[in-house]
């Protein structure tokens, strides 16, 4: 019939337009969609040249990393351009947050369209997956030829190790400079206390905040010590009392930090302190941001920040509301085993893998791991000036995308774009934590005296090396997040006593049986097989 | 009428209007709070524990927001997306729609092809190849096609030109029109809320589109403003989780913008959208209705 006769040809047409539609945007892509091309791709091109010497050759590689800046570098932005020239390479970078980026990687890597580098933002279970499933390069032979990769400790290398095999780049991070508890040491000074070195004065001083008005304004408006849900965070003055794995059990076994007495003992003074209203009534519903907010506007007396890395807006904010504010660290409580000390941090924040098919290619990766190393050099604080020109090339040329104000590098605002440094990061490998002097980089003199305070403090500490950052437990990473949180709600009802203390071993007891005994024995057995213990340092 | 009301009835309707119009007050209260704050300075944000109507009326949350070209540029992204694609769905569920109501051979074989779908989906990675094989990686196009044809919609559409009398089809051939013409002078003319109606499902659908931006869209400066708006509001709960140590203290040096911004781009970002139901919302509500009765 006629009318059959046009249905078909009409459905022809609209099939032909998709097919038009499809290839027409597949003609505007083709430039862009070499950022996914594979390894073995790109390791072709490379071998057409292969008659000139290795740095002559113009390399494309490609790499996958998160971010949590906003916005975000573009993958053409003159940052890129200038590292293409520095390294004769043909970067194709590709950014994404890094809350995505844990959705994204698992579909390009079963989509088999995995970069030449992948950056993450920590090891995970993912990582450890993929690593044994072979889908990184392994890295232990080239580590000694790189000064900056060799200058990483073995602590941090044990995290990106699997079975034997190093599997990535580790970036830094202080050891020492992470959240420490820290106190209005003006509201101390007012009320006449001394800094708390035990548990039994720290909650005096935060029933006197409460209680004494020691902002002296003479209204009962503040508290002792502001938390968010999930108790963060907390009252953690020592390795002895936070959420590591330092004591054992009658076995010789490593145990939780969130099962242990020491954080008994830490969960009782916040059940005493809530008690007596020194804490936020409505804690266990809280943001930590929210918390953070109320601290920086003066309203609660201890909190929690770190040395290192920080913005000055909101100590800013906090010395305008509050002139006389003054804040300090408190030094870590004796414990009951005599030592003294925090828990360090992992010693690496972010990490780079190099994808496996690379491994028959080893001028790609030589340049990949020269192109690291030079981003990874250490400059001190003193040389971050545009005299120094490896720095001044990192950060976009001083009046370019930075200037210097009192002696200081400051970027121009939406200067991602222009500096190198956005698209290859990295913080420089510093030879110990206190040549980073992150008091020298801050303007502000307020947060500049709070931090000199806290790094002066924290020099002469002793840190606790948590074990279970430097093992892979796989028991653990199935059952972990589960368990943490039944102990978690047992801990908030205990907090706010709707749950006697007396249930603490019915609760430890729960966390066994469910599965909790089962990760003690294996992260203790991969200690053993890796050789790691808790150490002090 | 009114003073034949009993006492009973008058009391009746104080407690309904009144409950009304708490649910409605609390319906209303979260944007007109967004706006509220919006317009607040940070120090007063800060001080205060609820801003109901700011002390000094600021635009700096704006100024910040129209400075940084990111944003502006997501929206233009977003608004081109939303545009393209809906006109691209509505003429492909459209034509696919109407062609099914006609006797044609495998009418019933394409049906249950639509149907399928319908029940099942592909899953994320399959899709991600299929829209890697086809070139769509970091087009804008991968917003568009893959979603070109929502199976509800094109079975509730169909289902509404089934409804339209078949006299009037068989009159418009007596008159000489062929397919295309009865499509185009008849059809559509007849189905223009049906249209609008699901062409606002779409844009909304368009608007909102988030994950697969970030999924197949490589470079950031073609992102939706989702994706954006996202970046501007969580990062101030990024540290809200028991993460490890090293995480939580690496992330404070991404300063996220004040809360304050977060309100403003929230309302950028949703007052586009918003805007146009008001002009549609005649059609949308008939339009959900209809088809369903023929059905």
């Amino acid at each position: 019939m006629h009318s059959k006769n046009w249905i078909k040809s009409s459905t022809i047409a609209v099939l032909i337009f998709v097919v038009i539609g499809c290839s027409s945007s597949k003609n505007t892509d083709t430039n862009t969609n070499t950022v996914s091309k594979s390894p073995a791709d790109s390791a072709a091109t490379s071998t057409q040249t292969a008659s000139q010497p290795p740095e002559s050759k113009k390399l494309t590689i490609s790499m996958i990393n998160g971010s949590w800046a906003s916005p975000l570098p573009s993958p053409t932005g003159e940052g890129v351009n200038m590292i293409n020239e520095k390294f004769n390479i043909n970067l194709k970078p590709q950014f994404i947050p890094y809350d995505e980026l844990t959705n994204k990687l698992p579909v390009i890597m079963a989509a088999g369209d995995l970069p030449d580098m992948i950056g993450m933002e920590s090891v995970d279970a993912n990582f450890v997956k993929w690593a044994k499933q072979g889908a990184f390069l392994p890295l232990n032979d080239y580590i000694d030829k790189y000064p900056t990769l060799k200058a990483v400790p073995k602590s941090v290398w044990d995290a990106v190790t699997v079975d034997g095999k190093i599997y990535a780049i580790p970036q830094y991070f202080p050891v020492k400079y992470g959240k420490k508890p820290i106190i209005r040491k003006d509201w101390l000074d007012n009320l006449g206390l001394p800094m708390p070195t035990n548990y039994e004065e720290l909650k005096k001083a935060a029933i006197a905040f409460t209680n004494d008005d020691p902002d002296k304004n003479g209204k009962k408006d503040t508290y002792g010590l502001g938390m968010g849900k999930l108790i963060v965070y907390g009252g953690w003055m020592g390795a002895g009392y936070d959420n590591v794995w330092y004591y054992k059990n009658d076995k010789g076994q490593y145990i939780p930090g969130n099962i242990s007495e020491g954080f008994k003992k830490q969960i009782t003074v916040l059940r005493d302190l809530y008690k007596a209203g020194a804490i936020n009534k409505d804690w266990a519903v809280t943001k930590v941001g929210d918390m953070r907010k109320d601290f920086f506007a003066g309203k609660f007396g201890i909190w929690y920040e770190q040395p290192y890395d920080i913005s000055e807006t909101r100590f800013k904010d906090l010395k305008k509301i509050n002139p006389t504010a003054e804040l300090a660290v408190i030094p870590a409580f004796a414990q009951e085993d005599g030592e003294q000390g925090y828990p360090g941090l992992s010693g690496y924040y972010q990490l780079m893998s190099l994808n496996a098919n690379l491994k028959d290619d080893p001028d790609k990766i030589d340049r990949i791991l020269q192109m690291e190393d030079y981003f990874r050099t250490f400059i001190p604080p003193a040389d971050r000036n545009p005299q120094n020109a490896d720095f001044d090339w990192m950060n976009g040329f001083v009046d370019k995308a930075y200037t210097m104000v009192n002696g200081i590098a400051v970027d121009k605002e939406n200067v991602t774009d222009l500096q190198p440094k956005s698209y290859i990061i990295d913080r420089g490998w510093a030879p110990d934590d206190e040549s980073n002097e992150p008091a020298a980089v801050i303007q502000d003199p307020f947060t500049k005296s709070f931090i000199q305070g806290a790094v002066d403090l924290l020099k002469t500490s002793k840190f606790y090396l948590n074990p279970i950052d430097r093992i892979h437990s796989e028991v653990l990473d199935a059952k972990v997040s589960e368990l943490d949180k039944a102990v978690n709600d047992h801990q908030t009802r205990m907090i706010v006593g709707q749950e006697s203390l007396d249930k603490w071993d019915d609760m430890v007891q729960e966390y066994l049986r469910k599965g909790g005994q089962d990760i003690i024995d294996d992260v203790n057995r991969k200690m053993q097989e890796a050789g790691v213990t808790g150490e002090w340092k | 009428m009114l003073k034949s009301r009993t006492f009973g009835e008058r009391v009746f309707d104080t407690v309904n209007i009144s409950m009304l119009a708490i649910i409605g007050l609390v319906m209303f209260f979260p944007f007109y709070y967004i706006v509220a704050v919006s317009f607040t300075s940070y120090e007063e944000f800060v001080q205060s524990d609820l801003i109901l109507w700011p002390k000094t009326w600021v635009l700096d949350a704006y100024q910040f927001i129209f400075n940084s070209k990111e944003f502006i540029r997501s929206i233009g992204v977003t608004v081109y997306v939303t545009i393209v694609g809906t006109l691209f769905n509505l003429l492909m569920t459209s034509t696919m729609a109407y062609s099914l109501t006609r006797r044609i051979w495998g009418q019933r074989f394409y049906l249950f092809l639509v149907l399928f779908t319908f029940i099942f989906g592909a899953g994320l990675i399959p899709t991600y190849l299929v829209v890697k094989a086809t070139g769509l990686i970091d087009s804008y196009w991968s917003l568009i096609i893959p979603g070109a044809i929502s199976s509800f919609i094109l079975i509730v559409m169909r289902q509404f030109f089934l409804s339209i009398p078949e006299e009037l089809i068989e009159a418009a051939y007596i008159d000489g029109g062929n397919e295309l013409q009865i499509f185009t002078r008849i059809i559509v003319p007849l189905s223009k809320p049906a249209l609008a109606a699901f062409g606002l499902f779409y844009a909304v659908g368009h608007w909102n589109a988030y994950f697969s931006a970030i999924l197949y869209l490589n470079d950031p400066t073609k992102w939706t403003v989702q994706v954006v708006l996202r970046q501007i509001v969580i990062l101030n709960d990024a540290t809200n989780t028991l993460a490890s140590a090293t995480r939580e203290a690496a992330r404070s040096a991404h300063l996220p913008p004040p809360e304050t911004v977060g309100m403003a781009a929230i309302l950028l970002a949703t007052v586009p959208i918003l805007v146009v139901y008001p002009f549609l919302q005649k059609h949308f509500a008939k339009g959900v209705m209809l088809g369903s009765v023929k059905g």
